[in-house]
Formats: structure tokens, C-alpha cells, sequence
């Protein structure tokens, strides 16, 4: 298994690296020049050739990629006093977070894989609690260390792209996340339950609606969302549910802190106020997939032989639904769901633009317009190296779930 | 003589698919003593499954439902029970095995998993009890090193192994009867008579009552006390095997073992099969049904369905014509 | 089993609400990554409030004339661009959008009238002119200017606004490491910087002063600082009416009031500003700044105009809501390639020939293309100069009229004069502006109308500002420039067509008279010499009949034909803010922002 993982992180690597080769090219072959919005301007002729100079734009491309390769993959010069050792015996609480959680995780990570258990259910948890895991406590270390890689100063003028994509990137997580549970947690159980009232009146109307949403371009599910539930919705009933735009009011600090410098109550509702159109725009397009999937899944399921042999052994038939075809039923939908990833980050992009959300789709498209290469390949990279990783953990999950799969 | 163990009367159940009626088991009433060992054998889609399928209650509504008839067991009334009853029923008082070994485990439990959760259901035993009786069951299956086994998953055994699990699954709960339905049929040769060799020998042991199911006579050839021939939804034949195999009186069964591999005989000799296709199930051929294939049909049996009537060989029979057809001196499947 | 089901779905909530959290904190992360605040300065509360200064303030007419203006409250603007960089010095600080946010915290010399568009003193008592002594052009040729900074300037934590500022301003943007723009500054010969006033000198006489110190830097809270990168996601103190309070990155800038601010209103005598914090919100899509608006979510907007954009800003004026169509400073303008590149797109391109070229101004229904493209909100242009100095403009090219009786005489003329049977026109603009796509559509039957060959090539906008229009390879283009305000702004105008400045050295990418020109005759000479008269001299008197005498060359010559100054739209909900006029100049909507107040307070 491990082995199989190492062997999967190298082609990863090998695939990111070809990636960047590509962009690259695709971007310096496509026309035009980061200066050329300067070019306008007749007084701009020295500071042009100062900037031509400072960014490498004169060298040939290769060189250029070379410099960009080495930069990318160099930890940039913390200064001493910021980094890690000094800062643990200062500070204390901020940089012992970040190793209590690194030790958390790893220490879990370990330990789930030498504990012995037996339960089925177990087995599924732990896969999930190991991913959930890493994620919490890679957020935790990266808030709390200082930490980065020489991705470049922007050339639209907005500082280290590192610091950018990294400020971005919570952003986008908290609308993707919550994008994606919120079509697991609905397009799932759409899906098993119309295949359990296979051709009633609810599975029609789940699958008609389901098409419609799939076949409704992403830009136009979020102006609607902004129409109905914003707009209508606040002149009918006088009550602001929802914002059109932006990911917190502008006197959201304000509303005061929670406890432990959590949101408050009143933050927590604001960041919902504002979360939940973009989100569901984003996870319309899922939820359908994984509606439709999830019924197709289910019902192949629910016609095997082996759901056979479970009723005919007497178990009662939630128990049949439940333990023996949910199980079975799932293990598709974890590599569509893996897969996803990428998808909802491109939806993202969009419904960063429309919603007005700070993440790292608006930093991609302002990105492109103004050819600010830095941040266009570190935002390919970045999208790139999770697609890759997340084909991995899809690999992994769908051989904790299948105990078919073996990886050697 | 005592009740019977199983008592099926006229048992219909009918498909309703988008061409029309499907009257897959139309009529079907038979016995099955207590530790008696019953076949039932008649080509694919004859109804032979369906009919074990409706004794489970395994017909799932809207697209196929029992219409009429009556299933006693244990002089209960199977239609009758509440599907909380009807549970414990299944996989307790009967079990039930499958055609293909491979399918019929769910892949992603362990083999004792699913061997603990049906004892845990129809047993009122503790966790640790109940993996000690699904260990025992393994045992009695032949199965070896059953402790370790029983981590592991089906795909961890081959074909025959999982027949084996299977029949261990079904006697682990001590049924009164065990359908099998088609047990041998996707495995080897080999691993097929060592199957129903033990199949044999534990329902003689326990005294279990079987149903086997099968489109082969050679599997039921060593195995059932009686057989019971089943053809395009009704039973045209039911007798000992002793009587089937040597004195068939339905044209049907005649054809049947005609067709039968038989390794005794010589390799040179044709091996013969009932010629056409059964009949559509939706508008079934008038009269008897058999008539259309039947070498030996006449006008009678183009105008009237015969019925299930006692012959005077002994067996019973469903064909207008058994009391003056000779069918043993006709050498069997020749065409006259 | 039951208590094994119970425990499951316990385990299973809580790795859920764990995650919810996460995903609800991570966005707030303390590590600075967001949130940019202002760096806390040394508190000086000192108000010393100014002596009010009504002579210089202009009229007050506001879009609501309500007298009660009241403190407080907070107004919310939406841009569809965000700034890269708050410091407008350093690469990226040249974007629009760096100079509207800047409207709250920058002054300098010289602010745009919104009402008259002309320049205004900001810090300064007055702009100097030869006439008030303020200029003085010396024996030796050289010009020196004198500013006299205002007493009540002073800076958002107090300090007194000095001449020390503008030298510290000086010399940044001298500064040889940094990308600024050094024009002008890099002809100033001597400088002299008082507690109240300062003095440079220019090399020669030229009306460009006016566009330079239009941003003071605090020389005390810069000073010492990482000038390149301290100060992009944070602004210094501010000598507006607001101050730089927090930067959402991605979302909004928060700006509050600023309780030192040295203005007063002009009618109440009341300090400035109004309100207690304006709110400028980044929505990329305009769909959404539609809708936030109506919504209410934003209470000014400044979209990009578009005719459907305007319609739907419109519908809601019932609510309480007003929209302000202008033209903007922008304009569009067709021209013709006078340098061997037209060949590439053209072959058979008759560029040379007078005759044609104004058979092409006549074949333009200028009407039809404001028409479909602008909704028919504004005129066409006539004028080069209008958008920028309309006072100065003569509408030079009102001689052109549509006919198509006209326009085939003259393509008449011009097939006789170059022996040719048909004539070829091929146009080149960016294809991913719908306006002009929409203006190639109307052109092709426009030609077929007077029997031109006529075809459109457009491009990328990227290819076509790049390659393209450095190298000159079209025949017949369509592209806009940006009009400034003021003298300097008409001037700069003549360098785009100076015949002596051709790229890479200047920015006569047309060709007009330059050495590798099909067309250099006495007018591309005599407009040469206007071009260096009008950067040699800052007398009115002289400029404007020379401007206007350039214009008239260019449109007896046909070098260009000016088309429209692109809209600006404006929509405010009127109900709520009050103070607010709309302003087609690149200082913005924002430009009297501290005028500004809530009505529904």
C-alpha cells in the first residue's frame, strides 16, 4: 500500500511537472505581455523597460522557466527571529498548536493503522478521519507557522503570490466544502431514496429536476439564486435571509467574538447569510450528479444476488438497505466524489465572480486578464496538486470500502 | 399420515411486465414431507425459481405478485404472515441457497459477518456464542481452518468454498426445509458432486427437508426421493425418481431425459433435445401447453389443458395421452 | 448493536460539526493573510478645525437638495475591480480603480471639478498661471512654478501637511529603483520646498505642470518604511476625508471618517465629512452588481455600461433609485494606417489617398452606430478634444456628414487618381468588445452601401494591443484613448500623431509623417510644429488657437474620425445618500465623497 501511494505520488509529481511545462507555454505562446496595458501610455517607455528587466521578460522562455521551476519549489528566507525554534520558546500557544496538531495527526494517522478492529463501520470512519484530520491540522499549522515557497511577486502589483493563493485558498475551501457537503448530504439520499421508490411519483420529479439542473449553466443557477432567494424573497417577505454578494458584511468584526476567538453566534449566522447561495450554486450541478449516480449505483445494487441472499436470510429489509446495499452502493460514488474536487473548484471560479467571494477563482481571472503569470501557474499548480492528491485518497477510500481492491 | 412439511395449493403468481401478463407459476399445488428430498426440474423460465421464490415470499411488488394460493409450513399459511413473521421464517424455519456462488455473498463483509448476523437473527444467542455456532457451521461444511476463515472475504474463495459458506449460512439456523435453488450449476463437475454429497449427507443428518431446484436430472438422478416436472408454469409430471427416469408418462419428461448427458452410453450417439422453444407465458398456446413441441399432440390437446391426474403407472401426469402412449418402448428421444 | 448505532452517529456528528467549524474559522485566520489594518499612528487628537474655506469650494447642487445633512452612517460602493496594490507608485498602482479608492485618503495640488470638469487647487490656495504669477516663464527659458500649500492642510493624525511632503514625494518618485512614471518630474532643474510653499523649476516652458504633485506621501509616517512594500495592503495617513480603515482581500476596503479632515461645507459651514465609513465592495460580475444594488446591498454603483445594464438600472429609478448617463473620457475613434504594416492586412490599401479617406468619413452613419450601440444615450463625437477640454473643441469633424451620394463621389475621385477599379478597406479591432464587434457588423453594409471591398479581420485584444498596434499592422483600426482635463491633457493628445515620434520612441503608432510614412506633406510638417509650440509655451492665449488649429489638420486630413466617448453610468439610491454627483472623469463617482450623506438618518 505504501509503496503503491509513493509509486502514485511520483507520477503525480511527473504530471504536475508536464503541467507546468504546458501552461507555461500555452501562456507565452498565446500573444500579448503583461506590460501591454502600459503600453497606452507614452510617458510608460522607462518604467516598461525597468519592469521587463525586474521580471525576466526579455530572457527566452526557457529560461524563464527554469527560473520560475526553481523559484516555485524554494522555501523562501524566513527571518530568524519568525522561525520555528525561536518563535516555540516565545510565543508558546501559537507554534505549540501547530505541533500538537502535526503530532495529532500523524500520531492518529499511525495509530489507526496499527489498531486492530474489526467493525465494518470503523473501517469507513477511519478513512474519512484520517482525510478530515489532515485537513484541519494542515490549517491549523499553516495559520500558525511561517511558511513559504518562492511562488513569485504578482505582476498586476498585489504582493507574493504565495501569500495570495494562500489567503484565497480558506476562502474557497469554506464555499467548497460546504458546496460539497451539502450535495453529499442531499444528492445521496435523493438518489438511494428514489431507487428505493424506483418509478414513483417522487423519482420522476427527482429525476426531471435533476436533469434540468444539470443542463443549466452554473452562471445562470447563481443570477437566479441572487434574484429569487436575495432579492424577491427579501420584497415579499421583508426579512434579509441571504446577501447577493460577499463572503461577510463589512461590520462583521463588530458583531463581536465567541469564545477561544471563535466566530459568535451572530458571525456564525452572517457567514451563513452570505455562505449559502454561492454554496448551493456550486453544488447544484453535484447534488444532481451524485443524485442521478447514486440511483443508478444504488439500484444495481438493490437488484444483486447478494441483496437477494440478505432477505432471503430474513433480515428485515431496513436492514438490508441499510447494511448491505448502502455499503455497496457507495463505493462508486467516493471516485466520482474524489473527482469532484476538480469540478467544484472550476465552479468556483465562477461563482466566486458572481457572488463576489474572495477566493481563488477571482484571483485566477483577474489573473488572466492583466497575464500576471505568477499567480496563473501557482493557481494551476495548487488546483493541479490537489486533483492529484485527491485521485490518491479516492484510490485509498475505495480500497478501504472494497475489500476487493488491493494495491500492490 | 401425518401433515405434510410444506403444502403449496394452487399457487399462481404473475409478472406484469410492458408486453403483458406474465404468468410465470400459474396453478402449482405439490407436498413436501418432513425430511423428504424433493426436485424440481424443468427448463430455464419454466417457473420452477419463481415458485421458490414465492414459498420465501421473495416477489417483490409492483412488478411481480402471488394472485392466489395458499403456502402452509408447519400448517401455517406463509401468505399470510406479517412480514415481521414471514423474517422469521426465512433463514430460519427455511433456508435458502442460490444458483451463483460468486454473486450471492455480499463482497464487502467477512465471511463471518454474514454467517453471525443471520444466527444473531434467528438465534437468541450471545455475539461470542454465535461466532462459536458459525464456526461449527463451517466445520460441517468441510470448510478448513474455519476460525481464520471467517476474517475473511468472499473473494478469498473459490466458487465451490462459497457454496459451501452458502450451505453452511442456510443449516447454521437448523431449517426444517432448504430450498436450493440451481446449487451446482455454475461450478466444475467435481465440485459439483462434492456439493450435493454434502448436501446429503448434512440433510440426512438433520433430517432437513430440501427442495432442489435444477434444469439438470442428473444432479437430482442420486439425490431426491421424489422430482416433480415443471413446464411453462405448471407441474406436468411428479413422481419418485424411480418412476420418472424409467417409466416418464409426459412427453415432456421424455424429451427431457433424452436430452440428459449420460456418461454411461456411447459417445456416438446423438444427443437429443425437445425440439422448439417454451411457449410465451403471456399468451400461453391453448390447450396443452407442451402440445405445440409434442411429437405426439393430437386434436384433444389443441383444444383442452390436461390436468394433473393420477396415471396408472403410479405418478401423476398432466397429458391427455400418458394411459395410451408407451413411452418406455420408444427408445427415449426418438422422434417417431 | 443499539448502543453501537447511538456511539456511531454521535461519532459522525461530531466529526461534522468539527468540520462546519473548520470551515466557518479558516476563513478568518489570525496570521494577517486577510485582514489589513491601518498601522496604529501616534494619536494626535488635536482638531484643530480650519477656518472655512468657501471661496474655493464649488456650488453646491446635489443630486438631493435636503439642508438637513446629518453626521454618521456608512455608504456602500461597488467597483467591478479591486485594487492590486493600494500604493499607486509602485507596478499596479496605475490602475483606475487604485486612483477611485484613493478619492477617500489622496489630495495633492489639483482636484477635478465634478460639476465643471476643470482643474481645481486641492492643498494648494490656487493653481499658478502666468496670469497670477504663480508661473513665470525666466530670460533663460526655463519656467518655474510656485505653490502656496494651504494652513488648514493637515494629515489624518494631525501633522500639519508641509513642503517637506511634496519634496519627500519628489523624491520617491525620482527615485531610479522604482518603477514610477518620472515623465515631466524628470524635467524639473531645481526645487525649492518650504514650511507652506515650494518652488520648481522646468527646463522649458510647458503647460504639463498641471498634471504633476497630484498625490502627496507624509514624509514623517513614510519615511524609514519599506516604501515598495509597506504600503500595499495598508495607506499611510490621509490627507482626505476618510480614512484607510481595513482591507478584506477579495471582498471590501473600509474607509472611516477622518476627524482632521480640514474641509468644511461650503452652504453649513459644518466639517467634512458626513458620513462615518464608506464601504467600497469588489463584485467581478456585473450581473451581481445589479442585482446587489437593487437588493440595496450596495448604495452606489458605477458599472460597466451597457444598454441592457442601463435598462435594468432604470427600473428601478420608481424605487428611489437615480441613474446618470454621461459621457465618459474614454473615445472611441477609427483611423487609417499610414506605414508599410497596412500592407500586411491590405494589400490593395489606398490609405495615401485623401480622396478616399473622406469618401471613408462620409460613409460612416455615426447616428446609426450611437444608435445601436449606445442606446442612442449621447451624440457622436465631431471633436478630439471634447472629451477632455469640450470648452476648447470645435467640432472639426462636423463637416462630414453621412451621404452616400458624397462618400461614392469621392471614392470616385480617388479610383481616378490611383487608376484602380475597386477599392479595398480592411478593419482590425479587439473582437472581445461586443460594442465593436457589433461596429464591424454595421460597417459591412455601411462599404457594401458606396461599393467598397470591404472586410473585417478582428482580433484578440491582446494580439491587437500588442503586436498589432506597435508594429502597425492594420489598415483601417478602431480603438479608444483616455481624455485628461486641463491644457495638459489636450497636449498630450498631439503626441499621439507627432509625425517626429513614431514607436518605439513615441506613440505615433498610426504613422502619420513619420520617415516610414505614405504620407508626408506640408500639413504632417505644419503639425509637427504645432505639437512643439504647444510644449513650449503656457500662455492660453497661444495654446488654444493652436489646438484648435492641429484639430482642423487632422480633420481636413482625415487622420482620424472620431466616433463616441464611451458611457459612463452612475446609479445612487437617492432615498439613502445625498451629496452625491456623478462624475465622468477617472477621479470617479467618489470624487466629493466627503459631501456625502445619509438621508434616512
Amino acid at each position: 500500500m505504501f509503496a503503491y501511494i509513493i509509486r502514485r505520488l511520483v507520477y503525480g509529481v511527473v504530471t504536475l511537472f508536464a503541467l507546468s511545462l504546458v501552461v507555461f507555454l500555452l501562456i507565452q505562446f498565446s500573444g500579448g505581455s503583461p506590460l501591454d496595458r502600459l503600453k497606452l501610455n507614452p510617458r510608460m517607455q522607462p518604467v516598461i523597460a525597468q519592469l521587463t528587466e525586474l521580471w525576466g521578460l526579455d530572457k527566452p522562455w526557457y529560461e524563464q522557466y527554469f527560473i520560475w521551476l526553481r523559484n516555485f519549489v524554494t522555501p523562501v528566507d524566513v527571518p530568524a527571529q519568525e522561525g520555528l525554534i525561536v518563535v516555540l520558546g516565545k510565543l508558546g500557544i501559537r507554534s505549540w498548536v501547530a505541533i500538537a496538531a502535526a503530532v495529532a495527526a500523524v500520531g492518529y494517522t499511525v495509530a489507526l493503522f496499527f489498531v486492530k478492529v474489526k467493525a465494518n463501520w470503523w473501517r469507513t470512519f477511519r478513512a474519512f478521519s484520517i482525510i478530515l484530520t489532515w485537513l484541519i491540522a494542515f490549517w491549523i499549522i499553516k495559520s500558525r507557522i511561517v511558511f513559504a515557497l518562492n511562488w513569485g511577486i504578482s505582476f498586476r502589483g498585489d504582493g507574493p503570490v504565495w501569500d495570495n493563493i494562500f489567503g484565497a485558498a480558506g476562502n474557497t475551501f469554506r464555499l467548497g466544502a460546504t458546496a460539497l457537503l451539502l450535495a453529499l448530504i442531499v444528492g445521496i439520499p435523493l438518489g438511494i431514496y428514489q431507487a428505493i421508490k424506483q418509478y414513483s411519483f417522487f423519482d420522476q420529479l427527482g429525476t426531471m429536476l435533476s436533469f434540468i439542473t444539470f443542463s443549466t449553466p452554473i452562471f445562470i443557477i447563481g443570477v437566479m439564486l441572487q434574484l429569487i432567494l436575495a432579492l424577491y424573497m427579501e420584497r415579499w417577505t421583508g426579512v434579509k435571509l441571504f446577501y447577493v454578494v460577499g463572503m461577510t458584511s463589512s461590520g462583521y468584526e463588530e458583531l463581536g467574538r465567541g469564545l477561544f476567538g471563535l466566530p459568535s453566534l451572530a458571525q456564525l449566522g452572517d457567514v451563513i447569510q452570505h455562505l449559502t447561495l454561492p454554496a448551493i450554486s456550486i453544488a447544484a450541478i453535484s447534488m444532481a450528479g451524485y443524485s442521478r449516480f447514486q440511483r443508478a449505483s444504488m439500484l444495481e445494487v438493490m437488484h444483486s444476488d447478494y441483496l437477494r441472499t440478505a432477505k432471503a436470510k430474513g433480515l428485515p429489509r431496513r436492514t438490508v438497505v441499510v447494511k448491505h446495499a448502502l455499503r455497496n452502493a457507495l463505493i462508486p460514488i467516493v471516485t466520482l466524489v474524489s473527482l469532484d474536487v476538480a469540478f467544484i473548484i472550476g465552479g468556483a471560479i465562477i461563482t466566486e465572480s458572481i457572488f463576489g467571494w474572495p477566493g481563488v477563482g477571482r484571483l485566477y481571472i483577474g489573473a488572466i486578464q492583466s497575464i500576471d503569470y505568477p499567480t496563473i501557474m501557482a493557481v494551476v499548480m495548487a488546483i493541479g496538486a490537489g486533483v492529484v492528491v485527491m485521485n490518491i485518497v479516492a484510490d485509498i477510500l475505495y480500497g478501504v470500502l472494497d475489500p476487493r481492491v488491493r494495491y500492490d | 399420515m401425518a401433515d405434510p412439511l410444506l403444502n403449496v395449493e394452487d399457487l399462481r403468481t404473475y409478472f406484469s411486465t410492458e408486453e403483458g401478463v406474465v404468468k410465470a407459476v400459474d396453478g402449482v399445488s405439490f407436498k413436501v414431507d418432513a425430511g423428504e428430498r424433493r426436485g424440481v426440474v424443468g427448463e430455464s423460465g419454466c417457473g420452477k425459481s419463481v415458485t421458490a421464490m414465492s414459498i420465501m415470499r421473495l416477489i417483490e411488488p409492483p412488478a411481480g405478485e402471488i394472485v392466489t394460493g395458499k403456502v402452509e409450513f408447519d400448517g401455517r399459511d406463509l401468505l399470510k404472515l406479517t412480514e415481521a413473521d414471514m423474517q422469521q421464517v426465512r433463514g430460519g424455519d427455511i433456508a435458502m441457497i442460490f444458483q451463483d456462488p460468486m454473486t450471492a455473498l455480499n463482497p464487502v463483509y467477512t465471511i463471518g459477518d454474514q454467517l453471525i448476523e443471520t444466527i444473531l437473527l434467528h438465534q437468541d444467542v450471545s455475539k461470542s456464542e454465535a461466532r462459536d455456532i458459525a464456526i461449527t457451521a463451517l466445520d460441517d461444511v468441510q470448510i478448513p481452518h474455519a476460525g481464520k476463515v471467517m476474517e475473511d472475504y468472499p473473494h478469498q474463495f473459490s466458487g465451490g468454498m462459497r457454496q459451501r459458506v452458502m450451505i453452511a449460512m442456510g443449516l447454521s439456523c437448523e431449517p426444517k426445509l432448504l430450498i436450493a435453488d440451481e446449487p451446482t450449476t455454475a461450478l466444475d463437475v467435481t465440485t459439483q458432486a462434492q456439493i450435493m454429497n454434502l448436501m446429503l449427507e448434512l440433510a440426512e443428518q438433520r433430517n432437513t427437508a430440501v427442495l432442489l431446484i435444477t434444469h439438470d436430472l442428473g444432479v437430482v438422478a442420486g439425490f431426491c426421493d421424489s422430482i416433480q416436472v415443471m413446464y411453462a408454469g405448471s407441474i406436468v409430471e411428479r413422481g419418485t425418481g424411480d418412476e420418472i427416469f424409467h417409466n416418464p408418462q409426459h412427453p415432456y419428461t421424455w424429451g427431457l431425459l433424452g436430452s440428459m448427458t449420460r456418461l454411461d452410453e456411447s459417445q456416438q450417439e446423438r444427443l437429443n433435445s425437445v425440439r422448439g422453444a417454451p411457449p410465451s407465458l403471456i399468451n400461453p398456446p391453448t390447450g396443452c401447453r407442451f402440445g405445440p413441441r409434442c411429437d405426439f399432440a393430437q386434436d384433444i390437446c389443441r383444444e383442452a389443458l390436461p390436468i394433473l391426474h393420477q396415471s396408472q403407472e403410479g405418478q401423476k401426469v398432466a397429458c391427455h395421452r400418458s394411459d395410451e402412449l408407451d413411452l418406455k418402448s420408444i427408445a427415449i428421444g426418438a422422434t417417431s | 448493536m443499539n448502543r453501537l448505532w447511538r456511539s456511531r452517529k454521535v461519532l459522525w456528528f461530531a466529526a461534522l460539526l468539527a468540520f462546519a467549524l473548520v470551515a466557518a474559522a479558516c476563513g478568518d485566520s489570525d496570521d494577517g493573510g486577510d485582514t489589513t489594518a491601518a498601522p496604529t499612528t501616534a494619536a494626535a487628537e488635536e482638531t484643530t478645525t480650519a477656518a472655512p474655506e468657501t471661496t474655493e469650494a464649488p456650488p453646491e447642487t446635489t443630486t438631493t437638495a435636503d439642508p438637513g445633512k446629518q453626521y454618521g452612517g456608512e455608504v456602500v460602493v461597488a467597483d467591478d475591480q479591486e485594487p492590486p496594490t493600494l500604493n499607486w507608485a509602485v507596478p499596479g498602482g496605475d490602475n483606475a480603480i487604485v486612483n477611485r479608492v484613493g478619492q477617500a485618503y489622496w489630495a495633492g495640488v489639483q482636484e477635478i471639478d465634478g460639476f465643471t470638469l476643470e482643474l481645481i487647487p486641492e492643498l494648494v490656495t490656487e493653481l499658478p498661471t502666468v496670469d497670477n504669477g504663480g508661473v513665470t516663464v525666466n530670460d533663460d527659458g526655463t519656467m518655474t512654478v510656485n505653490y502656496q500649500i494651504r494652513d488648514e492642510a493637515m494629515w489624518s493624525d494631525g501633522t500639519t501637511i508641509s513642503g517637506d511632503d511634496f519634496e519627500f514625494t519628489y523624491n520617491i518618485i525620482m527615485d531610479p529603483d522604482l518603477a514610477t512614471n518620472k515623465a515631466i518630474y524628470e524635467d524639473i532643474t531645481s526645487t525649492e520646498f518650504g514650511p507652506k510653499t515650494f518652488t520648481y523649476t522646468l527646463a522649458q516652458p510647458t503647460v504639463q505642470y498641471d498634471l504633476i504633485f497630484g498625490t502627496i506621501i507624509p514624509k514623517h509616517a513614510v519615511e524609514g518604511t519599506d516604501f515598495e512594500t509597506d504600503w500595499n495592503e495598508t495607506m499611510w495617513p490621509s490627507a482626505g476625508p476618510f480614512v484607510f480603515d481595513s482591507w478584506q482581500k477579495g471582498e471590501f476596503i473600509k474607509l472611516v471618517r477622518n476627524d482632521n479632515y480640514w474641509k468644511t461645507d461650503a452652504e453649513t459651514g459644518q466639517q467634512l465629512p458626513f458620513l462615518d465609513s464608506v464601504v467600497i465592495r469588489f463584485i467581478p460580475e456585473t450581473e451581481s452588481i445589479i442585482n446587489a444594488f437593487k437588493a440595496r446591498e450596495v448604495d452606489v454603483v458605477q458599472p460597466p455600461p451597457s444598454t441592457e445594464l442601463i435598462e435594468a438600472l432604470q427600473a428601478v429609478e420608481p424605487e428611489g433609485a437615480i441613474v446618470e448617463v454621461l459621457s465618459g473620457p474614454v473615445w472611441e475613434h477609427l483611423n487609417f494606417q499610414f506605414g508599410p504594416g497596412r500592407l500586411e492586412k491590405n494589400p490593395n490599401s489606398t490609405n495615401e489617398n485623401l480622396n478616399y479617406r473622406k469618401g471613408v468619413a462620409h460613409t460612416i452613419n455615426k447616428d446609426l452606430i450611437v444608435d445601436e450601440i449606445l442606446a442612442g444615450q449621447v451624440e457622436p463625437l465631431t471633436s478630439f478634444l471634447e472629451p477632455g477640454n469640450p470648452q476648447i473643441s470645435t467640432g472639426a469633424w462636423s463637416q462630414y456628414d453621412y451621404n452616400v451620394e458624397t462618400a461614392k463621389e469621392y471614392f470616385e475621385a480617388a479610383k481616378a487618381e490611383l487608376g484602380v477599379d475597386t477599392l479595398y478597406t480592411v478593419f482590425s479591432t479587439t473582437s472581445n468588445n461586443d460594442a465593436r464587434v457589433k461596429l464591424s457588423e454595421l460597417f459591412v453594409n455601411m462599404f457594401g452601401d458606396v461599393g467598397v471591398e470591404y472586410e473585417n479581420q478582428l482580433e484578440d485584444s491582446q494580439l491587437f494591443f500588442g503586436e498589432t498596434l506597435d508594429n502597425g499592422l492594420w489598415d483601417f483600426g478602431e480603438w479608444a484613448w483616455l481624455g485628461t482635463p486641463g491644457f495638459s491633457g489636450g497636449i498630450s493628445l498631439f503626441d499621439l500623431f507627432d509625425p517626429e515620434l513614431p514607436p518605439p520612441d513615441g506613440q505615433n503608432v498610426y504613422r502619420w509623417g513619420s520617415p516610414d510614412s505614405i504620407v508626408i506633406d506640408e500639413h504632417t510638417a505644419r503639425f509637427a510644429e504645432i505639437r512643439d509650440e504647444l510644449n513650449a509655451s503656457v500662455d492660453a492665449e497661444i495654446l488654444i488657437p493652436l489646438m484648435q488649429e492641429g484639430e482642423q489638420i487632422m480633420a481636413d486630413q482625415v487622420v482620424i474620425i472620431p466616433l463616441y466617448a464611451r458611457l459612463v453610468v452612475a446609479a445612487v439610491w437617492a432615498d439613502e445618500v445625498g451629496g452625491y454627483k456623478h462624475n465622468p472623469s477617472q477621479a470617479s463617482d467618489l470624487w466629493n465623497m466627503e459631501e456625502w450623506y445619509r438621508v434616512d438618518l
